[in-house]
């Protein structure tokens, strides 16, 4: 069965066919990522992250994560494994390139007290950088909902591999990571 | 069965003898069989067979994750005449597996977030809850539940965690656990994408199996083989290795945790683990890969044979290959791989199964399976979400299965329920789980109803 030829040539989503003529399977599979993650606008769902325009480094890590588990969401592992290993970087440095979707009305919140020890790794700006365990994700714009969600998930101590952030997020009651996804959302 | 009714949506009223007022109810076999939520309908009889399998990527793979969303005010549920299903428990946020202990509460695994074993008593009407009490929790993953020894007096509870399984000190009755959980399996694989572990005894008590899905969809990250003699002599024929070894796999151990063995392979993730009473035969509702398109491969439910492979990550429903896993192909392993007893609508997700012991359903519906399909991501549109019943003839599934309970899905984007498990009450009810609103709901049956609404 020519399987891999099949998948080069259709590797499409149902909801973004823009399956651009010729593209390799890199590009394919990255073309995938829209149905859910937005097509140049922000994600329908807000427990869906924007991952356009999100630093490289941090994408490629989190690739690896749901190939290997330590990132938990079926979905996301098997997306992730349809891209070859080796291709990681290169499908991260696509998604990093373009241009973060902006909220069409984003509504500024008052800052947290909380924020300031944030900023050491994810930037005065919170466009994310390098940390401790690896490049921190841009934060700014980010849905809220999302990242609550994932703020109560290092608390929980979900992902072994980000202890930095486990620890932090501990240290904040449930009320106060809702407060500072609020701000940071609202960037 | 010839092209014309395998190709042809054909009404078979005549066959739902027991059934006088379904007379509107569909057939559907072969790729008439293929369809969505749309195409749901109480009663509507579905058989897929293993010549149907679709090319992969006939249709593009998608991405459709479902948003669960509270009960629209409008939304009902819909069942076959005479049926009614209702809730029977609310609250309960990661309702997973649901087993009846044998003096008749119920033992409930809501696995996440946190992970508890929940046990709730019902009240003697039988409709509702009485008492709910948190029974174990700190259990990451809690999902199978199964009593040792079998009978009526269990002095333990086993349950399936990611990386083990634990057992706590039960008697008849008991609401909290008596003691703290001891390890007796701390071997099962963690990581990758399926932690679910389904556990099961044999009716003799003898046996332990335990079902540990693929940490790959198919593989992919598998390195280079080892020598596939020696491997295959002390794991089992057809096993995977590297990240793969020890999964994918129905494992058998005795009740002390000793013995691992693999019973079965290439099953790639046994949500739902079944011993059939009676017979003892071991069961298997099985999720199949992704990334293949709408309609490829079936998800099954199937009889699982000792020493059977069943593809995973090399072949699916028989001799279809994939040449997607690491570590190359496997043509030694072509047409090896036994095919499964009933295929389902691929990407339906089937989790939970059980055996009607009858007291309550049609009589001729007495052994028949029920299974709850979780619904799916990877179609363009939704499939799943409803509960199905499986025919059986002389203690076998036919390969047919039919609509139950439709209705949870909300739109194209939205649903407002996910099956997870089901059990039959000591009345003879079918109780079933719902992970994404945390309810467990109750279907009963009344013959009188049937009656009623075929004299009108």
């Amino acid at each position: 069965m020519k399987f891999k030829a099949a998948l080069a040539a259709l590797f499409v989503t149902g909801l973004a066919i823009s399956a651009a003529f010729g593209a390799d399977a890199v590009e394919q599979a990255v073309a995938s990522c829209w149905a859910c993650h937005g097509a140049g606008s922000p994600p329908k769902d807000p427990s869906i992250p924007m991952i356009q325009g999100q630093q490289a480094a941090y994408l490629e890590k989190q690739l690896h994560d749901f190939r290997s588990g330590q990132r938990d969401d079926q979905i996301m592992s098997s997306m992730a494994e349809s891209i070859p290993a080796k291709e990681t970087a290169r499908a991260a440095a696509m998604i990093a390139a373009m241009t973060w979707p902006k909220m069409a009305s984003p509504s500024p919140a008052a800052t947290p007290d909380s924020a300031v020890a944030c900023q050491a790794c994810h930037g005065v700006d919170f466009a994310g950088g390098p940390g401790p365990e690896g490049v921190a994700p841009r934060l700014a714009g980010q849905f809220a909902e999302y990242l609550e969600a994932r703020m109560a998930a290092f608390a929980r101590g979900d992902n072994s591999s980000a202890k930095t952030m486990a620890a932090m997020m501990k240290a904040l009651d449930a009320a106060e990571r809702a407060q500072l996804a609020r701000y940071l959302a609202g960037l | 069965m010839n092209s014309f009714n395998r190709h042809v949506t054909v009404s078979v009223a005549a066959l739902f003898v027991g059934l006088s007022a379904a007379s509107a109810l569909d057939y559907r076999g072969g790729p008439s069989a293929y369809g969505d939520w749309h195409s749901d309908s109480p009663g509507l009889m579905r058989k897929l067979g293993p010549e149907d399998v679709a090319a992969p990527l006939a249709t593009p793979s998608a991405a459709n994750r479902s948003k669960v969303v509270p009960k629209p005010a409008d939304a009902r549920l819909q069942t076959m005449p005479g049926f009614k299903v209702e809730p029977y428990a609310t609250g309960l946020q990661g309702a997973r597996v649901i087993r009846f202990a044998p003096n008749g509460d119920i033992f409930l695994s809501q696995s996440r977030p946190d992970g508890k074993i929940t046990v709730i008593r019902p009240a003697k009407s039988g409709d509702k809850a009485e008492t709910v009490e948190t029974f174990a929790q700190g259990l990451k993953d809690a999902y199978g539940i199964a009593f040792y020894p079998p009978g009526p007096n269990p002095k333990w509870v086993y349950v399936g965690m990611e990386g083990k399984v634990v057992r706590f000190p039960y008697k008849a009755g008991d609401m909290k656990a008596s003691g703290a959980p001891e390890t007796v399996i701390s071997d099962l694989a963690t990581g990758g994408s399926h932690w679910t572990r389904d556990v099961a005894f044999s009716p003799d008590g003898k046996v332990l199996y335990v079902a540990v899905g693929s940490s790959g969809n198919v593989a992919a990250d598998m390195g280079a083989r080892p020598d596939i003699a020696k491997w295959e002599k002390s794991h089992a024929f057809g096993a995977a290795w590297d990240k793969e070894e020890w999964r994918a796999n129905v494992l058998t151990y005795t009740p002390d945790g000793k013995n691992k063995k693999i019973y079965a392979s290439g099953v790639r993730n046994c949500s739902g683990l079944t011993v059939q009473p009676g017979t003892g035969t071991v069961f298997c509702a099985t999720n199949e890969r992704d990334i293949l398109g709408d309609n490829t491969p079936p998800d099954y439910v199937t009889s699982v044979k000792k020493g059977g492979f069943y593809g995973w990550p090399w072949y699916y429903i028989g001799a279809n290959e994939d040449d997607r896993p690491g570590g190359g192909a496997r043509p030694d392993l072509k047409g090896k791989a036994m095919v499964p007893d009933v295929l389902i609508q691929p990407h339906s997700a089937p989790l939970g199964l059980a055996f009607n012991p009858g007291g309550m359903f049609p009589a001729e519906w007495k052994g028949d399976g029920f299974v709850a399909l979780h619904g799916s991501w990877n179609r363009s549109l939704h499939t799943g979400y409803k509960i199905v019943r499986l025919p059986t003839k002389r203690g076998k599934f036919t390969g047919e299965y039919q609509d139950l309970v439709i209705g949870f899905t909300a739109g194209e984007e939205n649903v407002w329920g996910r099956p997870v498990d089901v059990t039959f009450a000591p009345d003879g009810s079918l109780l079933f789980t719902d992970d994404g609103n945390g309810t467990i709901y109750r279907v009963t049956y009344a013959k009188q109803a049937v009656a009623a609404s075929a004299k009108k």
